[in-house]
């Protein structure tokens, strides 16, 4: 199977561990991950914040250069640019006006490219064939799915599981044998791209969310976002001086799990280089 | 919310508080415009630079440098950003977008 492939920023930057895993781990399932040429930045926070013209525009530029490469599907592993393109398409599909003002500006025609986050991928894969590939179930491992802001929400515009219930990303790993919790911040927000400029509302907000996994008998929190990653995994240690606490919580993406079930060695999906270092 | 955000932005009446954010996604927005990609490095000096010009913090200055260490350690770090080739068109999108330029 070929799959159009959207890195964005983050998984070309500092998430790029994010990016061998995603590959190592599509690789083992067959799919081939094709980058899209020329892609551009999607705009994420910023651009929604300060021009919202733009913040339709440089989604719509990569549908459009995704629509030009023949992509039927393309994945976008970050669950902001997910977002961003799944908020472009839906703003053109309803107001044609918006569509054509929007192939004037990127010139190019935005259409025609279905766009899929990382859960809608291995879904398009399918659970039997994840299931039928797996080398070494993960046992038992108890897993905090963490979807965040992005994956589920706005529902009108990615129109993905449940909202405010999601239970896709425990489908995926009970297909691995590991064992997911039920907890209360699966769909809470980390502090998302204010890592830097607003450190102290990521470390409370994440910090409540590794928090609850632990009371809930999480042994690990799941995710399928670069930015969650950096917050919980990266800030982890911040966290744990700001509140005087230990967490020592293990964070993964989607892709690490399913790649070590499917026999894939850590360093393959680049776990050596997270900050908190776990065993699964 | 994003509608609240942008006219409060536009009339220039953001909360004091939230100064760096702002101040962040300016420039990112900027850097996108030069390159059509984050050039992660690029984005945290001009951030430090111009908000240790506002505030006069050696502390806002400084207070990720650790970091860096700790994300070459794990080779995350990229000293040089990833540009895009035809960094023309972007230009052309943000000028239509922020001037309104045909």
């Amino acid at each position: 199977m070929n799959l159009g492939y959207y890195p964005g920023c983050a998984l070309h930057g500092s998430s790029d561990d994010y990016e061998q895993s995603l590959r190592a781990c599509f690789s083992a399932l067959g799919v081939e991950l094709n980058e899209l040429d020329e892609w551009i930045c999607c705009g994420a926070t910023a651009a929604h914040s300060l021009n919202p013209k733009l913040s339709i525009a440089l989604p719509a530029r990569n549908l459009a250069l995704a629509s030009q490469s023949g992509f039927q599907e393309m994945l976008a592993p970050c669950s902001m640019c997910s977002m961003q393109l799944m908020k472009a398409q839906r703003l053109m599909s309803k107001d044609t006006a918006l569509a054509k003002e929007m192939a004037r500006i990127v010139e190019g025609k935005p259409d025609g490219t279905r766009v899929l986050n990382l859960i809608q991928a291995f879904e398009l894969v399918g659970l039997d064939a994840i299931k039928a590939a797996v080398k070494s179930p993960l046992q038992d491992l108890e897993v905090a799915c963490y979807y965040g802001c992005l994956l589920t929400r706005p529902p009108e515009i990615v129109e993905f599981d449940d909202c405010e219930q999601p239970e896709s990303m425990e489908r995926i790993v009970a297909a691995l044998g590991a064992k997911p919790v039920a907890w209360n911040y699966k769909t809470e927000c980390c502090g998302a791209g204010m890592t830097m400029s607003s450190e102290e509302t990521v470390l409370e907000l994440s910090h409540k969310i590794l928090v609850d996994a632990a009371e809930h008998g999480a042994k690990t929190i799941v995710v399928a976002c670069p930015m969650c990653n950096v917050n919980l995994d990266m800030k982890q240690v911040a966290i744990e001086a700001r509140y005087g606490t230990k967490h020592g919580m293990p964070i993964y993406y989607l892709s690490d799990l399913v790649g070590l079930a499917l026999g894939l060695t850590p360093q393959q999906l680049g776990l050596n280089r997270h900050f908190v270092q776990g065993k699964v | 919310m994003d509608a609240l955000r942008t006219e409060s932005y536009r009339r220039g009446m953001t909360n004091e508080k939230l100064a760096p954010v702002i101040l962040f996604q300016k420039a990112f927005i900027d850097n996108i415009r030069r390159n059509g990609r984050l050039d992660e490095i690029e984005l945290i000096a001009q951030f430090k630079i111009l908000g240790f010009a506002a505030t006069r913090s050696p502390r806002f200055l400084f207070k990720d440098a650790s970091l860096g260490l700790k994300l070459q350690a794990r080779e995350k770090l990229h000293l040089r950003g990833e540009k895009v080739r035809d960094r023309g068109v972007v230009r052309r999108i943000f000028d239509r977008c922020q001037n309104g330029s045909a």
